[in-house]
Order: C-alpha cells, then sequence, then structure tokens
C-alpha cells in the first residue's frame, strides 16, 4: 500500500515538474521574444532624428521662399516638433507619417514658386536632394518592418499552448503603431 | 626557430593592433556637397602639408548642404574634437544649403591666430563670395589670407601660390548626396541597419525545434517508452510514430522553428 502511495506521489511530482519547466520554458522564450520585439522598436527612436533633420532641412529651404505663417510651412514645422519630442513612441510614428504628407505638399508648392524657379541652387534642392532625402529617412524608419515584427510575435503568442501559458503568466500583445 | 616564429608572430599581432587602435585619419577637405574645384582641394591639401611639417597645425574644410537643424558652430566644435590632436586644427564648416559657415580653432592654433583675427578674416575675404555661392572663390581667398597670417605670426614660410579659385555655382549632386545632407550619415546608417536586423530577428524569433531535432527527441522517446525493458517487447507505435507524435506536439506547444 506504502509503496502504490510513493509510485503515485513520484507520478504526480513528475507531471508537476514536467508542468512547471514547459511553463517555465514557455514564459522565459516568450519574454525573450518580447525584448526583441521591444529592442527593434527602441532602435527606430534614433531613426526619428534623421526625419527631424529632414524636416529642419526642408523648412530652411521653405523659409526662404514662403511666409512663415503659410499653413503647409507651420504644418511641417509642428511635425518636426512632435517627432523631436521625447514622447512616447507610436505618436512619434504617427507624427512621422504625417510629416511624410506634409513635406511631400511643401515640396510640391515649393517648386511652384517663383522664387526657387529663379534660383537654380534651391530648385536643386526641392526637385532632387530634398525628396531623395525624405525618400531615404523614410525607408529607414519605416515603421512597417516593426509592426509585422510585432505581429508576427502576436500570432506565435496567441496560436500556440505556449503562448496561451505565457499569457497566463502575464505576458501582454506586442504594440503595433496605428499609421 | 620556433622562439624566432613566436616572436616575429607577436609583432606582427602587436603592428596590427597599433594600426587597428589608431584613429580614422580625416580628409583634408571633405566636399560633400560637391561644390569646390578639384585643383583648389589639391591646393589646399598642398597648404596642410605645410602647416602640418612647420606649425604641426592641420586645417581642414568640410563642405554640407545642410545641418538638419544644428548650429554649425556646435557642428563644427563637435566634429573638430571628434579627430585626433583636435588642439592643432582649424576647421572650417561651409554650410551650402543653410548659407552659413563656422570656424572652429584648437587652442594649440589661437597661439597663431585668435578668434578675433579670424572673425575678421572670415569678413574680410570669405562672406561676400560665399554668399555670392562662389564657394571655390571664397575658400582660396580666405586660405590664402590664413596662410599669410600664420606665416605672419610663426616667421616660417607658407607658400599659397598655388591656390586656384574655380567656379562650381551649383551644387551638383555627389556620388552619395546623403553624405551632404545628413548630419552623421554613417551613424544614421548603422542605425538603419541595426533596426531592421532587430526587426528580422523579431519577426523570425529565436526558439524552437528543428525538424532533425524533433526527430531526434521523437526517437528518444520511443528507445525510453516505445519497449518493455523487462520483456523487450515492442510497446505502442514504432519509431516513425513517436518521430510524429512528437511533431505534432511541438506544433501545439509552438516549439517548432
Amino acid at each position: 500500500m506504502r509503496k502504490v502511495s510513493l509510485t503515485f506521489l513520484a507520478i504526480l511530482l513528475l507531471f508537476v515538474f514536467t508542468a512547471a519547466s514547459v511553463t517555465i520554458g514557455a514564459v522565459k522564450g516568450f519574454r525573450q521574444e518580447k525584448a526583441q520585439v521591444d529592442s527593434a522598436l527602441g532602435s527606430l527612436g534614433p531613426l526619428f532624428a534623421t526625419r527631424v533633420e529632414t524636416g529642419n532641412n526642408l523648412l530652411t529651404v521653405a523659409h526662404r521662399h514662403l511666409p512663415p505663417e503659410n499653413a503647409l510651412v507651420e504644418a511641417v514645422a509642428r511635425n518636426v516638433q512632435e517627432l523631436s519630442a521625447q514622447g512616447p513612441l507610436p505618436l512619434r510614428a504617427q507624427a512621422n507619417t504625417r510629416l511624410e504628407e506634409n513635406a511631400k505638399a511643401l515640396l510640391a508648392a515649393l517648386e511652384n514658386t517663383p522664387g526657387v524657379q529663379a534660383d537654380s541652387r534651391d530648385l536643386s534642392y526641392v526637385t532632387g536632394l530634398l525628396p531623395q532625402a525624405l525618400d531615404q529617412s523614410a525607408q529607414w524608419t519605416d515603421a512597417g518592418s516593426y509592426n509585422q515584427a510585432a505581429m508576427a510575435f502576436n500570432e506565435r503568442l496567441n496560436g500556440t499552448f505556449s503562448g496561451f501559458l505565457a499569457r497566463l503568466f502575464g505576458e501582454a500583445e506586442a504594440q503595433l503603431f496605428i499609421p | 626557430m620556433k622562439t624566432k616564429f613566436s616572436a616575429f608572430l607577436l609583432a606582427a599581432l602587436l603592428l596590427a593592433g597599433t594600426a587597428w587602435a589608431q584613429p580614422t585619419i580625416s580628409p583634408v577637405v571633405s566636399d560633400t556637397a560637391n561644390v569646390l574645384d578639384a585643383s583648389l582641394i589639391e591646393g589646399i591639401a598642398d597648404i596642410n602639408r605645410q602647416t602640418e611639417r612647420e606649425l604641426a597645425i592641420s586645417y581642414r574644410v568640410i563642405t554640407k548642404h545642410f545641418l538638419g537643424g544644428a548650429q554649425a558652430i556646435s557642428y563644427a566644435r563637435e566634429t573638430r574634437e571628434s579627430y585626433a590632436n583636435p588642439d592643432q586644427i582649424i576647421l572650417l564648416v561651409m554650410v551650402i544649403g543653410e548659407e552659413r559657415y563656422a570656424v572652429s580653432i584648437g587652442s594649440a592654433a589661437q597661439a597663431l591666430i585668435s578668434q578675433d583675427a579670424m572673425d575678421s578674416l572670415l569678413a574680410s575675404a570669405f562672406r561676400l563670395p560665399f554668399l555670392n555661392r562662389d564657394y571655390s572663390g571664397a575658400l582660396a581667398a580666405f586660405t590664402a589670407q590664413l596662410a599669410g597670417q600664420m606665416q605672419n605670426a610663426s616667421g616660417k614660410v607658407i607658400d599659397a601660390s598655388m591656390l586656384y579659385a574655380g567656379a562650381a555655382l551649383v551644387p551638383s549632386p555627389s556620388a552619395d548626396p546623403l553624405d551632404g545632407f545628413f548630419r552623421e550619415p554613417a551613424q544614421s546608417m548603422d542605425h538603419a541597419r541595426r533596426y531592421q536586423e532587430e526587426t528580422e530577428e523579431a519577426q523570425r524569433g529565436d526558439r524552437g525545434l528543428s525538424i532533425w531535432q524533433i526527430a531526434l527527441i521523437g526517437f528518444v522517446l520511443f528507445k525510453i517508452f516505445g519497449r518493455n525493458r523487462r520483456t523487450g517487447q515492442k510497446r505502442g507505435c514504432g519509431p516513425l510514430g513517436w518521430i510524429f507524435g512528437t511533431w505534432g506536439i511541438s506544433k501545439f506547444f509552438g516549439w517548432r522553428k
């Protein structure tokens, strides 16, 4: 009788330890993955500096040819300020998207100003180098790459038993950028 | 023989280490905005050789399209301080698209030319042609005056007769125009590369078992549980069944790569 109860206890312990190791492994694994996603998000922060630079460069040219109260100049200046602020990254990513739209509109408006048309240097900036820099910095700060990584993580978290265990122990979904 | 070889290897390693540890040598003229005449660049390099040889002072020039909102003087000071021997350097930064310029002078160089004297030189020789977009002309006139000033202060001969002022009124796109656009293009590209790598890595996820690992685990499980140890008789399914079973369970737990 004593032997049977010991065997039962041993089997019970085996199951408990197996369940504990599976759970610990799942939680630890998902924490590591989440850290990777967060690290990718953190890497995006310094890249916004290139967008701020591009926005400032565009404003430098714009101030030579348009009044400061021009709506597009004001919009780009506001977006640059929002991007420079040390706020939450999702908010800065949204400002980044708005900067893209406003900067393109400002470039188009600048191209048609008589001042730019008469100035070969600024015309070359407005039609060549500034759009190039804008595209390049947009490519560098593409939030889509981060979103894909975050979505892949969320899929794994929600679609597997290990993910279920990790969620049970408090692992949350990765945040997505809303454009 | 073996000792000699070891000594030779050690010397080679030390030499390689020394070379590795040396700071990057900055070019005399870094024309990232692509606005300067090639012969002027050569002339300035020649003057720099003379000042380095005679006065132990280096002269550096950087042209950029924009500084992205930074002050020209701060950029000039920070860049000079990032060079080897910053005290011996005079650095002129020309920001073409912002129509600004600044000079940062190292402490040793200030013995030959003070900041006031430098400002006066910039105002008299550089400012007007620079604002008129005669960048090569402005730089040639300023460099010639600077060489004369250093010659007077030191008594050493600095020959500036080879300076040639060309005309490059419109900035043309350089091989990599972004060099002149971003304050620290190399650093920005490095950040971009890191972001790309980290998102790719995060997308893949670094955990999970390969098909071979799953097969091995399935086989080991079969060896442990697939036979009755006492009788040696087969129990349940064969090794392939165990391997497929492990494969299925690994999917359920999300352990597969």
